[in-house]
C-alpha cells in the first residue's frame, strides 16, 4: 500500500488496483476495514509497530461512519464558526443567558442536572478573585448580601470590571503568554526594562481596549499610520523573547531563533496552533508546512536588531528601543549640558595658556620621575590573626597567622596636596619565606585588592600601572575585585626584586591640612598573602612611566611627526598639568552626572521595520546555517488569504487576524477567556486547535461565543461579564462523588470550578488580608522578600547582579510587578506554578507538593502577612477571641464558619497562647518577621498566638483555592 | 487522621481510580494511590521491563572538561606543537563566535603525562588519579557528540533532548515514568557546586532542573549548602516544633471539614503534602547533616568534603539520598570552561573532582549499591584541540567542540572497565563508535528499564519524549 494517504478524501476513496481503500456506505468492502479487523500478523498496526493497536470501539466507529456514507469534512477550526441556534432546554428557567443553554442542551442530553447556585458570598468571592486577583472586603461582601434587587450580583460584576484591580489580574495571563520578564535569560541573563510594554498592557485592560485593537497594536503598532507612542510601545510584544548574548552564541544563530520564538509565539496566542513542529519538516498530519512557518517568520524577520543582542542600553536594553518622554529628565539634562559646555570654555583657555610650554616639557619628560613621599602608618589592623608591623623605612610587614584571605588596613595622614598617584612597592626581606616579597613558600604574595577611603568614602581609582607582573596576573580586579576570582597582582617568579604598582585616582585628592586615608589591601589568594610592602603618594603631574606609544613620539624630532602623532601628543601633554586636571575634573564631574541624568529616562524595546527587508530562507531541518528557498511573507495556505492590495507586512498580518473568514482569532480567545474561569478551556489544549489538539466539549457553545464576541466590536469586558454572569459560573463547586466519578474534570460544566489560586494571587491576597497591599500601579519591577544567596548561587558575568531586595511599599506591591529574574524566577511565584517566562505559555499546570506547604508557612513575607492580619484581627474582630476568629476566617473565605471551625481555631490558639506566655522570647522573635512596623500596643504573647491563628488560615486549602 | 475519615478517603481514592483523568489533578490523583507527595507511584507499565539500575546519579561538569587534557591522549601532537590544524581535519565545520574570527588555529598538544590503567588499559592523565583507580568499575566514552556549539542550548540539549527551552529534563522523566521511592523526599534532588578552577564561569538556571510541560510536581528540588538545604525548611524565628504541629493539626482539622462538604481529592493530596512537609522538616536536615559521618568516609571523599557546598560534600550527600530512595540526583559542578589558561585552570577543577568521584563510586560499591545505581560524570561537550588565545607549550587556551568530548559511566547496568569509542589524531572528529547525545540517553534510560520511545507524554497535540524521534541503545557498553 505504498504511498497510500488517508489523511486526504482522493487518497482514501480512490480505488486502487482492485481495492478501494474506504468505498463510502460500505464498511466490508473498504480494504482499510479488512486490514484493521484481520488476524495477526495481516492486522493493522502490527504488532511490531511502536503504534497504538486500535480498541475495538474505535474501529466499531470506522465501521459506522463508512456505513453512514464516510462524509469528509476539513478540520472543524478551519471553518470560521456561524452563529448556532440557541438550543431549546427543557428547564429554561435555570438559563440566564445563552451560555447556559448550549451548557444545560448537553447536560440534558447526559440526564444531567446542573448545581445550584453557590452561596452568595462564596460567589461574591469567586468573582471577586476571577476578575480582581483579590478577595472582596468585609465592607463588599456586606454591601453585597445586604443588597436586595434582582441584579445585585451584576452590579457587583459591573463594579469589579471598572476595578483598576482587574487590569493588573488580567495582565497576569497575558504576561505568560507574551513570555515577559525583566531580564533577558539564556545563560547571562542579564538584566532589562519593558515595564512600559507591561504597564500598556494594564492600562489597555482597564481603558476595555477591543481585542482587535489590542492585537494589532502589539503585532504592529509602529506600522499603523501616524502611531501614537503608545502603539509603539505596544509593539514590545514581540521584542518580550529571551535574547541570547553568551560570548561564543552567533548572530545568525540567533537572529533565527528570536524569529522563530515570534512565530511560535504568535502562532500559540491568535492562532492555537503549536506552530513550532513545523521549524523542522512537514508533518502528515499537520496542515502547516515548513515553507509556511518560515513564510510566517518572514513578517517578523525585519527588525533591526542583532541576532545576539549586540550593545545594551543604560536600561538594559537592546536595539531597538524608544526612549519614553520624560520632560523633567531632559530638561534637567539640558542645564548640565549648558553648565558642561561653559566649563570646556574654561578648559580651553587654560589649554592655550599652558600650549606653549610644551617643547620644554618634552625635553624633560623621558627623565622625568615623580617625587613620592613615603605614607608612614598613623595606625595598622589586619583580620585573621594577621599582625601587621611598620619598619624603620616606613614599610610594612606581616606576620602571625595564614588565613585563606586577609585584609591589610593602613591609615594614613598626609598633608600633600594635589595628590595625583598611590604607589605600592613590595619589597624582598630576608625573614620571609625564600627571601621574597610575599608569605608563600615560595616568596609570592599577591595584592588582590587595593582601596583607597577618604572620608568614608571610597575613592574612585582610574588605572594601575606596574614595573613587572607575574603571568596569571589580573591587573583589573586589583581595582575591581570579583567576588569570585580571587586574583591581582602578583611578581613571581621575580619575588626576590623590588617591584612597585602605581595606582591613578580619577582626581586628584588631599587638600585640607592633613588629609587622612584609609588604605585596605587585600590578600585573597590562597595561600600568597603579601609579606613586606610599602605605601607612597605623589602629586607630580606626570606618571611614573610615560606609556611607550608617547615616549616614541617625542623621541621623534618635531618635523617626522605626522599630524595625528601631534595631536596624540600635545593631548598627552595638556591632559596633565595640575591646572588643567582641575577644570577637567569638574568637567567629568558634570559628564557624570548628565549621564545619570539621562539614564534614567526609561526606554523600552519595540519592533521597528528596516528600510531594506532581511531576505527570509526556509532552513533546512531547522538549522540556521543550512539555508534553503528563499520565502516571503506569506499566511498559511489552509486559512484564507491575506487582503489584497495591502503590502504583505505584520500590520497586514495582524488584520488578517480579525478578518471575519479568520476561524480562528475569536475561538482561541474566548476560549483563553473561558480557560481563566473554568479552569480548562471548551477546547482543552488552549495552545492547539490543529488536528492534534482536543476537540472542544461544546463545539457550538465555543462558535457562539466567538461570534458574539466578534459581534461585540471584540468588547472583552461584555465578554468577560457575559461568563461570570452566567449560571453555569454561578453553580456550587460541591459536588458529589456520583458526578465526580462521571465527569472528574468538570468538562460537562454540571457544577461550579473549584481550583487553587494561581501564585499571584495567593501572595496578594495574603497582603491584601493584612492590610499591607500597596495599590501603586506600574513603573519598575519591585524585589519583594526571597530567601538569601538564590541569584548568587546560579548567575555570572553580566547576570551577577546581587539580589537587592525593594524597601517599604515596594515590598507588598501586587505581584504582576515583581521582578521576574528568569533563569531565577522568584521562588515565591514558581513554587505555585508561574512559568519562568521564558517562552510562551498559554496554560499554567496546577500542582500540590509539600514545596507549596513549606512557603506558606515559613516564608517570610507569610509570616509577616500573617503578624499584620493578626493585628488586624485583634483590633478589628471583636472582643472575644470567638469573635475575632469568625471574623478572620469570615474575611478570609467570605462565608459563615460554622461553630466547629471556630472551635479547632480556639482551642489552637489557647493552646499557643500558653505557649507563648511561657516564652515571651519566642513571641518577640515571630513578631519580628518583616520591615513592616509592630503594633506595639498589642501584647506579644497575643500577638504572636493570634499570628499564628492567622497562618493557620491562610494556609486553608479554601483560603487558596477559589470554590 | 480517624479510622472513619480513612475509610471514606479509600472510597474516593477508588471511584477516582474508576477512571483515567488526565491534566489538571493527575499527579494529585496518583499521590493517592500511594501517598508520595513529589513524584507518584510513577507510571502504569513502568519500567517497562527488568531495570539494571533503580536510581541515576549524575556528575554533571558544567562548561565542559577538555577530554584531550583528560581521557584522550594524542602524544603526537606534541611533534605538532603551534602547527596549523589541518582543513582535513577541521573540514570547514562550525566554530563558536569566540575563535571563528581567528586567524590561525594553531595544535595546542596537552601538557599532561597519561598512561594506562585496569584491564582495558583505559587512558586517563595524570589529573585523575584517583578516577584511573576506578578504571576497572567504569566505562568510558570517548566519542560522545552533541549538536550545540555554545553552553546554553549544549546543556539545555544533553538535560532535555532540545536546544531550546521548555521540555523537560532529564531527572523530571525518570521521575515522571518511575516515581518515588521515598515517602520523606523529593523523587529529584539537584545540587551544585562552585569550580576553583574558574571560580565566574558558565551560570546555571532553575530550567535545567525543570518539568518542561509535565506537572511541576516533577521538577527538581535545588537543595542549597548556605541556609536552607530546601527552601523556607525551617520553621520561622519562634515557631517551635510543639508550636509548628499544633497549627499543622489545626489546618489538617478544618481542610477535613471542607473536604466533608467539597468531596473533592485535592484537599485530600494538601493535607498530606502539609503533612509531607513536616516529615521533611525532619527528614532533610537528617539527611544533610554529616556529622554521624566516620571520619573514613571523609578520609575517603578527600579535604573538600568537610566544608558544605563542595562537590565532594556534594558527593556524599549524593550517597546518602541514594541510600534514602531518591530516584534521581543531579549535581552540577562549574567551572570547567577554559578558554584561557589551561594549565592554570584545569587542575584545580580536577583536584574539586577526582577524589570525590571515584570515592563515590568506591562507596557505593562497598554498600552493595553500585548494581542499581547509575552513575554518569561529564560535560555538555568537549573542547579544541586548537589553541584559543596565546599558544605557549605551559600555557593554551581551549574553545568550545561539540564533534567529540568524553563522558564516563558506572554502576546499574553499565559494563565496567570498558573504553569505547576513538577520535582521530587531533580529538577533533570521532573515527570509532559515534554516540550521539540521544544515544546516552536513550542507553541511560534502558539501564532503568525504561524502553526510552514509550516514555512519552503528549503535549501541544504531539508526543514528547527525552530523545525526540531519534536515539540507539548503545548496546556494547551495556552489562
Amino acid at each position: 500500500m505504498a504511498g497510500l494517504r488517508l489523511d486526504t478524501e482522493d487518497g482514501a476513496k480512490k480505488p486502487r488496483g482492485a481495492h478501494i481503500p474506504i468505498k463510502p456506505g460500505d464498511a466490508t468492502a473498504s480494504e482499510v476495514i479488512k486490514r484493521i479487523t484481520a488476524p495477526a500478523p495481516k492486522r493493522m498496526p502490527p504488532a511490531y509497530s511502536p503504534k497504538k493497536a486500535l480498541s475495538e470501539k474505535e474501529i466499531a466507529v470506522i465501521k459506522a461512519w463508512i456505513e453512514q456514507g464516510a462524509r469528509w469534512q476539513g478540520h472543524w477550526a478551519f471553518t470560521p464558526p456561524r452563529r448556532p441556534e440557541v438550543p431549546a432546554v427543557r428547564n429554561r428557567t435555570w438559563v440566564r443567558n445563552p451560555i447556559d443553554a448550549f451548557v444545560l442542551a448537553r447536560l440534558e442530553r447526559e440526564g444531567l442536572a446542573p448545581s445550584p447556585e453557590t452561596d452568595r458570598g462564596r460567589l461574591l468571592r469567586r468573582v471577586t478573585l476571577d476578575l480582581t486577583g483579590l478577595p472582596p472586603t468585609l465592607a463588599e461582601l456586606d454591601a453585597f448580601l445586604a443588597d436586595p434587587s434582582p441584579d445585585a450580583y451584576e452590579k457587583a460584576v459591573d463594579r469589579l470590571l471598572a476595578s483598576p484591580r482587574y487590569g493588573e489580574r488580567m495582565t497576569i495571563d497575558w504576561l505568560d503568554a507574551a513570555r515577559y520578564a525583566d531580564t533577558h535569560g539564556y545563560q547571562v541573563d542579564p538584566g532589562k526594562e519593558m515595564w512600559p510594554w507591561r504597564d500598556w498592557v494594564v492600562s489597555a485592560f482597564n481603558r476595555n481596549l477591543p481585542f482587535d485593537r489590542f492585537s494589532i497594536e502589539q503585532i504592529a503598532g509602529d506600522l499603523l499610520p501616524d502611531a501614537t507612542l503608545e502603539q509603539k510601545i505596544a509593539t514590545g510584544f514581540q521584542r518580550n523573547h529571551r535574547i541570547n548574548s553568551e560570548t561564543g552564541a552567533l548572530a545568525e544563530e540567533f537572529q533565527a531563533e528570536n524569529v522563530v520564538d515570534r512565530v511560535n509565539t504568535f502562532g500559540e496566542v491568535w492562532l492555537g496552533l503549536t506552530v513550532g513542529c513545523a521549524r523542522c519538516h512537514d508533518h502528515k498530519y499537520d496542515p502547516l508546512t515548513t515553507r509556511e512557518f518560515y513564510s510566517l517568520g518572514a513578517f517578523f524577520n525585519n527588525v533591526d536588531e542583532v541576532g545576539n543582542g549586540g550593545p545594551r542600553d543604560a536600561r538594559g536594553n537592546h536595539r531597538p528601543y524608544l526612549r519614553l518622554p520624560a520632560p523633567e529628565l531632559e530638561a534637567k539634562a539640558a542645564a548640565k549640558q549648558q553648565e558642561i559646555d561653559k566649563v570646556r570654555k574654561t578648559l580651553d583657555s587654560v589649554d592655550d595658556r599652558l600650549a606653549p610650554g610644551q617643547r620644554q616639557w618634552e625635553k624633560g619628560a623621558l627623565s622625568y620621575r615623580p617625587r613620592w613621599t613615603v605614607l608612614r602608618p598613623a595606625s595598622l589592623s589586619a583580620d585573621g590573626g594577621v599582625t601587621l608591623a611598620t619598619l624603620k623605612d616606613g614599610s610594612i610587614r606581616a606576620g602571625g597567622a595564614m588565613p585563606p584571605s586577609s585584609i591589610y588596613e593602613v591609615k594614613v595622614k598626609t598633608a600633600l596636596r594635589n595628590i595625583t598617584a598611590f604607589r605600592i612597592e613590595l619589597i624582598p626581606d630576608p625573614s620571609l619565606p625564600a627571601g621574597g616579597s610575599g608569605r608563600a613558600a615560595d616568596g609570592k604574595g599577591v595584592v588582590t585588592m587595593f582601596q583607597v577611603n577618604q572620608d568614608g568614602r571610597k575613592v574612585d581609582l582610574d588605572r594601575i600601572t606596574t614595573d613587572f607582573q607575574s603571568e596569571e596576573s589580573e591587573l583589573g580586579l586589583v581595582l575591581r575585585p570579583a567576588e569570585q576570582l580571587k586574583r591581582g597582582w602578583g611578581v613571581n617568579p621575580k619575588v626576590t626584586s623590588r617591584h612597585w604598582a602605581v595606582i591613578e585616582p580619577s582626581r586628584m585628592l588631599g587638600g585640607a591640612a592633613a588629609t587622612e586615608f584609609t588604605i585596605r589591601i587585600g590578600n585573597e589568594y590562597e595561600g600568597a598573602p603579601v609579606g613586606r610592602f610599602r605605601l607612597s603618594v605623589t602629586d607630580s603631574e606626570y606618571p611614573e612611566v610615560i606609556p611607550e606609544e608617547t615616549a616614541k613620539i617625542i623621541r621623534q624630532a618635531e618635523s617626522q611627526r605626522s599630524e595625528k602623532d601631534r595631536k596624540e601628543l600635545r593631548a598627552y601633554y595638556l591632559a596633565h598639568p595640575r591646572e588643567h586636571r582641575k577644570v577637567y575634573e569638574s568637567v567629568k564631574a558634570l559628564e557624570a552626572e548628565k549621564r545619570a541624568i539621562e539614564n534614567q529616562i526609561p526606554t523600552t524595546m519595540v519592533m521597528q521595520e528596516m528600510a531594506k527587508a532581511r531576505d527570509t530562507f526556509v532552513l533546512k531541518r531547522g538549522q540556521y546555517d543550512q539555508p534553503g528557498d528563499r520565502v516571503t511573507p506569506i499566511v498559511p495556505s489552509f486559512l484564507p488569504p491575506l487582503p489584497s492590495g495591502a503590502p504583505a507586512n505584520r500590520l497586514a498580518l495582524a488584520r488578517w487576524l480579525f478578518e471575519p473568514a479568520n476561524p480562528l482569532t475569536a475561538r482561541v480567545a474566548v476560549n483563553r477567556y473561558w480557560q481563566t474561569y473554568f479552569g480548562l478551556g471548551l477546547v482543552k489544549t488552549a495552545e492547539d486547535f490543529g488536528s492534534q489538539g482536543e476537540l472542544p466539549s461544546h463545539p457550538e457553545l465555543l462558535d457562539w461565543l466567538a461570534v458574539e464576541f466578534e459581534a461585540s466590536g471584540w468588547d472583552v469586558k461584555a465578554m468577560q461579564r457575559l461568563i461570570v454572569t452566567s449560571a453555569t459560573y454561578r453553580q456550587s463547586s460541591q459536588v458529589s462523588p456520583e458526578l465526580r466519578q462521571r465527569d472528574p474534570e468538570n468538562r460537562l460544566l454540571a457544577r461550579g470550578p473549584r481550583f487553587r489560586l494561581q501564585a499571584e494571587m495567593i501572595r496578594d491576597q495574603a497582603l491584601a488580608l493584612s492590610n499591607l497591599l500597596s495599590l501603586k500601579m506600574g513603573g519598575p519591577a519591585v524585589k519583594p522578600y526571597q530567601p538569601d544567596g538564590l541569584w548568587e548561587q546560579l548567575s555570572a558575568f553580566q547576570g551577577r547582579k546581587l539580589f537587592e531586595r525593594s524597601k517599604g511599599e515596594d515590598l507588598w506591591r501586587r505581584s504582576v510587578y515583581t521582578y521576574w529574574k528568569r533563569t531565577v524566577p522568584p521562588p515565591s511565584m514558581t513554587v505555585f506554578d508561574a512559568p519562568t517566562r521564558e517562552f510562551c505559555i498559554v496554560h499554567r499546570t496546577l500542582s500540590s507538593t509539600p514545596l507549596q506547604a513549606l512557603a506558606l508557612l515559613n516564608d517570610e513575607m507569610y509570616v509577616e502577612t500573617s503578624r499584620k492580619f493578626a493585628e488586624r484581627i485583634i483590633r478589628e474582630g471583636g472582643a472575644t477571641p470567638r469573635e475575632r476568629l469568625r471574623w478572620a476566617l469570615r474575611l478570609a473565605t467570605s462565608r459563615t464558619p460554622e461553630k466547629r471551625e471556630i472551635d479547632i481555631l480556639d482551642a489552637g490558639l489557647e493552646r499557643r497562647l500558653t505557649k507563648y506566655r511561657a516564652n515571651p522570647a519566642a513571641a518577640n522573635q515571630l513578631l519580628s518577621a518583616g520591615e513592616s512596623p509592630r503594633d506595639k500596643q498589642l501584647d506579644a504573647a497575643e500577638l504572636a498566638a493570634y499570628t499564628t491563628a492567622a497562618s493557620v488560615i491562610l494556609n486553608l486549602d479554601e483560603v487558596i483555592t477559589k470554590q | 487522621m480517624t479510622p472513619l475519615r480513612e475509610h471514606r478517603l479509600m472510597l474516593t481514592r477508588r471511584q477516582l481510580f474508576g477512571r483515567a483523568v488526565n491534566g489538571v489533578g493527575t499527579a494529585a490523583l496518583a499521590s493517592l494511590l500511594a501517598p508520595r507527595a513529589f513524584a507518584s507511584k510513577g507510571l502504569t507499565g513502568f519500567p517497562n521491563f527488568k531495570p539494571k539500575a533503580k536510581r541515576v546519579i549524575y556528575l554533571h561538569q558544567s562548561g565542559a572538561p577538555s577530554q584531550m587534557d583528560l581521557f584522550d591522549p594524542k602524544p603526537q601532537l606534541t611533534k605538532r606543537f603551534a602547527e596549523e590544524l589541518p582543513d582535513s581535519i577541521r573540514r570547514g565545520q562550525r566554530l563558536t563566535g569566540m575563535t571563528a574570527d581567528q586567524k590561525k588555529f594553531p595544535v595546542a598538544p596537552s601538557k599532561y603525562k597519561f598512561s594506562q590503567h585496569g584491564k582495558a588499559g583505559t587512558w586517563f592523565s595524570e589529573l585523575l588519579p584517583h578516577t584511573a583507580g576506578i578504571s576497572d568499575d567504569i566505562c568510558v566514552v570517548k566519542s560522545l557528540f552533541t549538536e550545540a556549539i555554545n553552553h546554553d542550548p549544549a546543556i539545555t540539549f544533553i538535560q532535555t533532548g532540545s536546544q531550546v527551552a521548555g521540555r523537560p529534563c532529564f531527572g523530571s522523566w525518570v521521575s515522571y515514568g518511575l516515581g518515588c521511592e521515598t515517602d520523606d523526599l523529593p523523587a529529584f534532588i539537584v545540587m551544585i557546586s562552585r569550580g576553583t578552577g574558574r571560580k565566574v564561569d558558565q551560570p546555571l538556571y532553575d530550567r535545567l532542573w525543570g518539568s518542561g510541560f509535565l506537572p511541576s510536581a516533577y521538577q527538581g528540588v535545588k537543595f542549597r549548602s548556605g541556609g536552607d538545604p530546601v527552601l523556607y525548611l525551617s520553621n520561622p524565628a519562634g515557631i517551635q516544633p510543639d508550636v509548628k504541629r499544633s497549627m499543622l493539626d489545626d489546618i489538617r482539622q478544618l481542610n477535613e471539614i471542607n473536604l466533608d462538604h467539597f468531596g473533592d481529592p485535592e484537599i485530600v493530596t494538601r493535607i498530606r503534602q502539609y503533612e509531607m512537609s513536616y516529615r521533611m522538616q525532619t527528614s532533610v536536615p537528617e539527611l544533610t547533616d554529616l556529622s554521624k559521618e566516620p571520619a573514613s568516609t571523609f578520609e575517603m571523599y578527600g579535604p573538600d568534603s568537610r566544608t558544605p557546598g563542595t562537590y565532594a560534600a556534594n558527593c556524599i550527600l549524593a550517597r546518602r539520598m541514594a541510600e534514602r530512595g531518591v530516584r534521581f540526583i543531579q549535581l552540577y559542578h562549574m567551572g570547567w570552561d577554559h578558554h584561557e589558561g589551561v594549565p592554570r585552570q584545569l587542575p584545580p577543577q580536577c583536584l574539586d573532582t577526582d577524589q570525590p568521584s571515584a570515592a563515590l563510586i568506591k562507596d557505593l560499591k562497598q554498600r552493595g549499591m553500585l548494581d542499581d545505581t547509575l552513575v554518569v560524570w561529564g560535560g555538555e561537550f568537549g573542547r579544541t584541540v586548537y589553541c584559543q588565545g596565546n599558544l605557549s607549550p605551559e600555557n593554551y587556551g581551549r574553545d568550545h567542540h561539540p564533534r567529540c568530548f568524553t563522558v564516563w559511566m558506572a554502576g546499574g547496568g553499565v559494563k565496567p572497565g570498558v573504553s569505547y569509542g576513538a577520535t582521530d589524531d587531533y580529538s577533533y572528529n570521532i573515527t570509532e563508535n559515534p554516540v550521539h547525545v540521544h544515544d546516552m540517553n536513550a542507553t541511560l534510560l534502558h539501564c532503568l528499564g525504561i524502553d526510552h520511545t514509550k516514555l512519552t507524554y503528549r503535549y501541544q497535540g504531539r508526543d514528547f519524549r527525552l530523545t525526540d524521534v531519534h536515539g540507539s541503545i548503545v548496546n556494547d557498553i551495556l552489562a
